[in-house]
Parts: C-alpha cells; sequence; structure tokens
C-alpha cells in the first residue's frame, strides 16, 4: 500500500524574472505584490487551508540577482509571526546559480536544495509565478491532495491548438472528467502529433498551473534528469523519467474553469492586469507601499504609460 | 502619410526572444505594417550607402561589420507621428541611458548592441526608406500577417537574461574580465538563446567586445 499521506509543501522562489525586467531587478517574481499581500504570501495562505502546516521556500542568497532577493528572504524569516499563519511552520533553502548565466539551473535542481527538508516524503510542489483561485470555499490544492494515490501528479488544463503547441502536451487517456492518466508527456508538440491527438473539439490537455505532487522516491530522479528544454533540469522531465524507469503513471487534474481561475504572473502586463481589476485595485496600491520608492516609481510610470491609470 | 524605416540589428535576431518581443512592441503600437522581410543585404550596401554619413567616425568599421553579421528583418511602418512613437517606444539609442521600461532598457546590450535600428527623424525616414526600397520588393500582401508568425515564432523562445550581458560589458569595460574571458562568455550565452548556426553565432562576440571597448 502506498503511503499517500503529503507532509510538506515547496515553493519554488527562486529564479531571475528575466520576463519581468525590470521590475525584477528589486523583487523577484513570487514576491511582486497581488491584490493586497505578495504573490507567495496567497501560495501560502492556500496551502495552509489545504492543510499543509510545513513550507520549505526556495529562495537565493540576499546578494544574488541585483540583491533582488534581500526583500523576500526578510520577509520569509518574519513570516512565523504573522497572526493568520501561527501554525505554520516555514523553512528557507538557498538555491545556487549557474557561473555563467547568473540564473539558477531549473526547477528539478530548485527543488534538490531543499533536499534534506523534503527527503523520505511525499511533498507538493508549487511554481511561484501562478496562481489558482477560487470562491465558496474550493482549493484545487486541496483537491488535487485529495486525489493523490502515490503517483506523481501535476496540474492541467484544456487549451487550444495555438497555445498547446506552446505547452508541455500530455499525452494520455482521461479516466473521468478531470483526471488524465498520462502515457507521455511532450513538450511543443508539432501538428502532427496534435493532429494525431483526435481531439473532438479542438481541445488539448497540457500540464499547465505550476502545482505538481512528488512521491518519496522522486528525489533520484531529480537528480538523474538531464538537462531538458531551455538548457535546464525540468520537474517535469524528472517525472517523465520516473514514470518510464518505474513503468508506472503519472496523473493530471484539470483545472476546472467553472470553478477555478488560473492567474498568470509570467509577463509584466499579466502581472498589471491582474492587479488592476476592480477588487484588487485599491489592495493593491496599498500594498506597493511595503516595496521600494524605486520599484514603486517604475509601477506608477508603467501603469501611467501603459493604461493611462494614476495610482498616486 | 509618414514612413519610417526600422531594422531588427544581428544582436535582435540572434537574440531570438528579444528580438521578437521588440517587434510585438511595435506592432501594438497600432503602426501600419507596409514591409516586413528577412534579408541580408550587400554589406557595400550598408557600408556606402545605408551608413555613408558616418564614414570615417571611429564607430564605422565594428558597425559595418556588425551588421553585416546575419541577416536582418527590414520592417517599413508607417502612422501618424510613428517615428516619434517609435522612437518612444525603443528609448534613448544607448542601452544605458535608456529607461528601464523602454525595449531597449529592457533587452539591450550596451551601448550600440541596441537591438533595433530605427529612423532617428522625419527627414531621415524620408531618405532611408527612399533607399532601402531600392533594394526590396514590395508585394501586394498582407505583411502584418507575416510579421506576426515570425513573433509568435520566436516570442517564447528560451531567452537570457539581458542583464547578464549587461554586467559582461561593465565588466569588460572596467577591465575586470579580459576580451577573450568576455567574448567566450558572450558566444555561450548566445548559443542558449538561439537556433542560429553556430558559425554565424561566432562571428558575433568579438564584435560585441569591439564595441563595447570603442569607448
Amino acid at each position: 500500500m502506498a503511503d499517500e499521506r503529503i507532509g510538506k509543501a515547496v515553493i519554488l522562489a527562486a529564479g531571475n524574472g528575466s520576463h519581468l525586467r525590470p521590475f525584477s531587478n528589486y523583487v523577484p517574481k513570487p514576491f511582486l505584490p497581488y491584490a493586497d499581500k505578495p504573490i507567495m504570501y496567497h501560495h501560502i495562505k492556500s496551502l495552509a487551508e489545504a492543510g499543509i502546516k510545513e513550507i520549505v521556500v526556495v529562495t537565493r542568497r540576499d546578494e544574488d540577482n541585483n540583491g533582488s532577493f534581500k526583500l523576500q528572504n526578510e520577509y520569509l524569516k518574519n513570516l512565523s509571526k504573522d497572526p493568520e499563519l501561527k501554525d505554520i511552520n516555514i523553512e528557507i533553502a538557498y538555491q545556487t546559480e549557474d557561473p555563467i548565466t547568473k540564473k539558477p539551473k531549473g526547477t528539478a535542481d530548485a527543488i534538490l536544495a531543499a533536499e534534506d527538508q523534503l527527503k523520505g516524503q511525499n511533498y507538493i510542489v508549487i511554481l511561484g509565478d501562478l496562481i489558482i483561485e477560487s470562491e465558496n470555499g474550493n482549493n484545487y490544492l486541496k483537491e488535487i491532495i485529495r486525489r493523490f494515490n502515490g503517483r506523481p501528479m501535476f496540474s492541467a488544463d484544456s487549451v487550444k491548438k495555438d497555445d498547446a503547441k506552446k505547452g508541455g502536451f500530455v499525452r494520455g487517456k482521461k479516466l473521468d472528467d478531470m483526471l488524465i492518466e498520462m502515457e507521455e508527456a511532450i513538450e511543443k508538440p508539432d501538428d502532427y502529433i496534435l493532429d494525431s491527438a483526435k481531439s473532438v473539439d479542438d481541445r488539448y490537455n497540457v500540464m499547465w498551473g505550476g502545482v505538481y505532487i512528488l512521491n518519496k522516491d522522486s528525489i533520484k530522479y531529480l537528480k538523474e534528469v538531464g538537462k531538458g528544454k531551455d538548457n535546464e533540469l525540468n520537474i517535469t522531465d524528472a517525472m517523465s523519467l520516473q514514470c518510464k524507469k518505474e513503468n508506472k503513471k503519472a496523473y493530471g487534474l484539470l483545472i476546472d474553469s467553472k470553478i477555478y481561475k488560473c492567474r498568470d504572473f509570467g509577463r509584466i502586463e499579466h502581472w498589471i492586469d491582474n492587479n488592476l481589476e476592480k477588487q484588487n485595485l485599491e489592495k493593491f496600491k496599498s500594498s506597493l507601499k511595503f516595496y521600494s520608492k524605486e520599484f514603486r516609481d517604475l509601477v506608477y510610470k508603467y501603469v501611467q504609460e501603459n493604461y493611462n491609470i494614476d495610482l498616486l | 502619410m509618414e514612413e519610417m524605416l526600422i531594422l531588427l540589428k544581428p544582436d535582435g535576431m540572434v537574440r531570438r526572444y528579444a528580438g521578437a518581443r521588440a517587434l510585438k512592441s511595435i506592432v501594438e503600437l497600432g503602426v501600419n505594417i507596409n514591409f516586413f522581410q528577412i534579408l541580408k543585404p550587400k554589406k557595400e550596401f550598408l557600408a556606402d550607402r545605408h551608413y555613408a554619413e558616418h564614414k570615417g567616425k571611429f564607430f564605422y568599421d565594428n558597425l559595418v561589420n556588425f551588421m553585416s553579421a546575419t541577416e536582418l528583418a527590414v520592417i517599413i511602418a508607417s502612422g501618424d507621428n510613428v517615428v516619434e512613437k517609435v522612437r518612444t517606444l525603443l528609448g534613448k539609442t544607448m542601452c544605458e541611458k535608456a529607461d528601464p521600461l523602454s525595449i531597449r532598457g529592457r533587452y539591450g546590450t550596451t551601448k550600440g548592441i541596441n537591438l533595433v535600428h530605427a529612423s532617428d527623424s522625419n527627414e531621415t525616414a524620408e531618405k532611408e526608406v527612399k533607399l532601402w526600397k531600392e533594394i526590396i520588393n514590395i508585394e501586394e500582401k498582407d505583411y502584418k500577417k507575416d510579421i506576426m508568425a515570425y513573433i509568435r515564432t520566436y516570442e517564447n523562445f528560451p531567452m537570457i537574461d539581458s542583464v547578464r550581458y549587461r554586467e559582461i560589458s561593465k565588466d569588460l569595460s572596467e577591465g575586470k574580465v579580459s576580451k577573450e574571458e568576455a567574448e567566450k562568455t558572450i558566444n555561450e550565452l548566445l548559443t542558449k538563446e538561439t537556433d542560429f548556426e553556430e558559425e554565424t553565432v561566432n562571428k558575433l562576440p568579438a564584435l560585441i567586445t569591439e564595441n563595447i571597448l570603442l569607448g
């Protein structure tokens, strides 16, 4: 009988945030403000609601990437004082960077930075640049944890062909409305592959949403995996490798768009759009006060120039 | 309506992501795209015609050699105040002085290695468009569709943080790394974000370091 308990979560917050320059010169992507709090806080809150009490955040040293991690690291060290998170234990792990690119080596390598804390357990992985939101007490993390049966899992979405071509296409059969049994994951599939998937409604399942559950055997595959897309060591490749070696499947859980809203923070315009929504705007304005003056001024200027909105 | 010339320079070509993002921002200005093609002009055309006014200046040889290193994306755009709009979007010519939110501020490497050439005044625009029309062949077709297809192909390409190129540029000009070391690193970085052949990519590092050291 597989051990289906998930004791820990790991939040990956050690990237350069290259797509978010110049904002990421001051703040790492998962630490950008979303509504009233840093993006990362929303993840921690959501994990707490899903019953996870042990969280490891993978970050970088204060001096890395223009010193942009300093604020995040300080915040993390003080987070245990937050009354809303009083039962939550937050640990910090540091990922190192490649000497040439001055970038960390990918998501698989980031998890290994927290190896000591994760060893021998099942754990849920959260990538810092997406938030899956819901209302009425629904919680996607809770749902994926509930479905975990000892095999690796990942969040997924059903998208149009053009979007599927850009992502990690998941070939496999659907076990129910939401669950996909993965045969194979193909990065950036071409027309031939997608056409042979014979989708009736022109929808294709891709890995999306930035949530993974890895089991206690995963560490060895994270170490073994070779460089994949973008020359990085990726979680998805490690997961595929594990399935192949063990000759067992991984499972994707679709994010039901009727219940959940997936917010992407991977590009400047997405991050700003999310914050300018009516219900978030005032919260966003006040959360900016927490950040440095240079950062704030840059946000004011960007929003003024591109949206013609004065945040001051 | 005013027309202007925009060129994606070799660094904008090889650095696929940065180039695609620059073109995307230009298209999003709502300008008309009257011409778009990837082509490699003759070196003499660049040296004797396009850059004729710079002949004899200290950066001339480097500029011509750099611009002839790879094929270029050639664009003719039109619209009201198109020159001013595009130049504001791109930011100052020297990347170090460009607004951090501008294209060159976000993706430029250093000095003249600044991704894009754009006519710098209405007068130049008229002159450049006239000149380039001598070597291009404008057809009756939807060039916007072509440029969008180019953008879609490369906007999700792997990218190297532009900050990295700027750090090397700074280290080199401050003498913290040797020219050879800088070239080796630049080569490694470029290789990671391109699908250009090794042979073409190999030409760029020396031209980039030369530009940095021109002072």
